[in-house]
């Protein structure tokens, strides 16, 4: 006859207590899971702020070309006339007009270039000087001829509203002469309303001309966006800030760091996260 | 008691195999799920920044490599950078380079009397299959075109028989203002193995001159260590089925403000009166692939180099001409009457089988057409020449790639 009895007390609180523990450890699993999928996600967040920042900012300082368009060199800003489009003068229409001849890139925008500022090397292709810069207010739509003549297949005319006809040491530019569209660009850290924290800031235009736009962030306080600049084949960089502008005509080499953290805090402690890049100038080796 | 007593305490430990594997196999699989999360995300963060950068130093060796390809070509290409589009690969990834030519300057005279150019190319590189990156730069190349000169120093210079009539004028120059020729020329010379006949009531002014050369010879001197078909290839408007130009419109002009590009010779702007400036300075080098047959030019003017190859040319009504002509087979000038006559300022170069300017007929009482000998035009033709040859000389690149840039979409 089978064994009706039940179970006992102890043996019921016996189990109770091990189920306990079974369950405690495996909630502790599953919440420590779920913490490490949170921490992982902000850490990606982080890495990709770094690593977009860092992108942006190499690319603008790829295309740099020699001169003056290395406007400020200091360890935690930079302020550079970007390349927006290069291109040749084909006519100089009026005092506020002159049509370029650039590459036809399919799928470039030069929708958002307008006033940015213009540069002509007069007579040479090396390095541009900026003693007459003027900006550009208006880009024509893309025409096939320069002048008379029927433009070949990859090149195209665009017509710049130009504020006077841009010169170099007193030549006005000329048919022939190489310009080239840019921007000019700063990145700094700053704070900005309503963002918490330090972030990487991007400010198109001149002091009082445009305002910082916080761009990555938020970085660490203290040298979360730092430069070094490097000449020729120099190991050592540059004492900074590089207030003479013929010792930033040498830059070749510039190293960007970013150390982001992230906005989660996981034990006290924000994660950290720090890339850095060496981006060779493209324009000036 | 004591078998429950038993279980409890695990002396039998049948019943707990299960829970413990599953608790195992959860603890394993949370661990097992941490660093697949983990990994798949360094891969996913470190893939995207890799692609985009073996895209962009892609890009920027299938540029620098198509440029080492063409510096690498021999140093007397003319053909270095040419307008249109290239395949380069790099690695597994295929590029499309674009080449378009952005500038060529006006040709720049050089102290020793040489023609430059500078021409300015953009080379853009992209994937083929339009995913990544792309770059583009500037090329600068220049063209140095020696002075080319023919040994021309007279009106009418024959390598076979000719013959002078009506009231035909070939001259040295000197009875003219238009050009004060520094060199004093000869109204005709002619090879030593041919004649020359002179009837009517022609007009000749200045030295008729048998030179000690023969025909080959002559012509020899005249081209000066060129030759015709050098000069042929220089030539910007082509006629005739060896040139894989139309055939001539026999019996047209050419005018400077015709329609058709290869009917516009330029403008003589002393012959002619009003010319475009643009015409005025324009001195093309014209060949025509007669094909065996006569070219017949009638009327209007033009100006720079004319070569008749492969045939004759018959010039009538009143065609104005600053330059240089040159025929391989028979020439014929006709005149009318007044204004209604061929000028020809500069000269006559004829080494075909037979010369007639202004031959009888109704022609005989009131042709006057004219040949005279003229340095300025010849000059501004060899300089037209010049410049023209100037597309098959070598593309020099001594500067480097200039304005690098990342195409932004």
């Amino acid at each position: 006859m089978a064994d009706r009895r039940g179970f006992t007390l102890i043996e019921l609180l016996v189990a109770i207590v091990l189920g306990s523990i079974v369950t405690t450890v495996l909630f502790q699993l599953i919440a420590g899971q779920g913490r490490f999928v949170e921490m992982q996600s902000a850490r990606e967040e982080v890495q990709q702020n770094s690593r977009a920042a860092i992108e942006l900012i190499s690319s603008e300082l790829r295309s740099l070309p020699g001169g003056d368009a290395l406007v400020r060199a200091s360890a935690d800003s930079v302020t550079m006339r970007t390349a927006r489009l290069w291109g040749v003068v084909c006519a100089v229409n009026s005092a506020t007009s002159i049509d370029v001849v650039v590459p036809a890139v399919p799928g470039a925008s030069l929708a958002t270039n307008t006033g940015t500022g213009i540069v002509a090397n007069v007579g040479t292709a090396a390095a541009p000087l900026w003693t007459n810069a003027v900006s550009v207010t208006g880009i024509g739509g893309p025409v096939a001829v320069c002048g008379t003549s029927a433009l070949p297949a990859g090149a195209e005319t665009r017509t710049l509203t130009v504020a006077s006809v841009p010169e170099n040491a007193g030549t006005a530019a000329a048919a022939g002469d190489p310009v080239y569209l840019y921007d000019q660009v700063t990145y700094r850290t700053g704070t900005s309303s309503g963002v918490p924290g330090l972030w990487i800031q991007r400010r198109v235009g001149d002091v009082g001309s445009s305002t910082n736009q916080p761009m990555a962030g938020p970085i660490q306080d203290a040298g979360g966006l730092r430069f070094e600049y490097f000449a020729g084949a120099a190991t050592a960089p540059l004492a900074t800030p590089i207030l003479d502008a013929a010792a930033r005509s040498t830059v070749t080499r510039i190293l960007v760091s970013v150390d982001a953290v992230s906005r989660s805090d996981f034990g006290g402690d924000a994660l950290s996260r720090a890339d850095t890049v060496v981006v060779a100038l493209r324009n000036r080796l | 008691m004591r078998y429950h007593f038993e279980k409890i305490i695990g002396l039998d430990e049948r019943g707990v195999a299960l829970p413990l594997a599953l608790f195992g196999l959860v603890a394993i699989s949370l661990l097992v799920t941490s660093a697949l999360v983990t990994s798949s995300t360094e891969l996913a963060l470190s893939s995207a920044h890799q692609d985009g950068t073996r895209g962009l130093y892609a890009a920027d060796a299938a540029l620098e490599g198509f440029v080492a390809q063409r510096a690498a070509m021999a140093t007397d290409l003319d053909q270095r950078f040419v307008t249109g589009d290239y395949a380069i690969q790099v690695g597994v990834q295929g590029y499309q380079v674009r080449v378009a030519e952005l500038f060529r300057s006006v040709p720049e005279q050089m102290a020793d009397d040489s023609f430059e150019r500078r021409e300015i190319y953009s080379v853009v590189t992209q994937p083929e299959n339009g995913r990544g990156r792309s770059v583009g730069a500037m090329m600068e190349v220049t063209r140095v075109a020696n002075s080319i000169s023919l040994s021309v120093d007279s009106g009418l210079t024959l390598g076979t028989d000719a013959t002078i009539t009506g009231n035909a004028t070939v001259s040295d120059g000197s009875d003219s203002a238009i050009c004060t020729n520094e060199d004093p020329g000869a109204a005709i010379r002619y090879s030593s193995d041919s004649e020359v006949s002179i009837g009517g009531s022609s007009n000749i002014v200045g030295d008729t001159i048998q030179d000690t050369r023969g025909r080959e010879e002559l012509m020899n001197y005249v081209l000066n260590g060129h030759t015709i078909d050098e000069l042929a290839d220089y030539a910007q408007i082509r006629f005739g089925p060896t040139y894989e130009g139309p055939d001539y419109p026999n019996g047209a002009g050419p005018i400077h403000t015709s329609s058709d590009f290869n009917l516009r010779w330029g403008c003589p702007a002393h012959l002619v009166g009003t010319c475009s400036a643009e015409q005025a300075t324009y001195f093309p080098t014209v060949v025509i692939d007669a094909n065996g047959t006569d070219v017949s030019i009638s009327n209007w003017h033009g100006q720079g180099v004319l070569l008749v190859r492969n045939g004759g040319l018959d010039i009538s009504g009143s065609f104005q001409y600053a330059g240089i002509i040159l025929v391989e087979g028979t020439l014929q000038i006709r005149g009318g009457g007044g204004a209604n006559r061929p000028n020809i300022e500069g000269a006559v170069i004829a080494m075909g089988d037979e010369v007639v300017i202004d031959p009888g007929d109704e022609s005989e009482a009131t042709g006057s057409s004219v040949v005279r000998f003229n340095q300025c035009e010849i000059a501004n033709a060899q300089r037209g020449l010049t410049i023209q040859s100037l597309d098959t000389q070598p593309q020099i690149m001594d500067t480097p790639t200039f304005a690098w840039f990342e195409v932004v979409r």
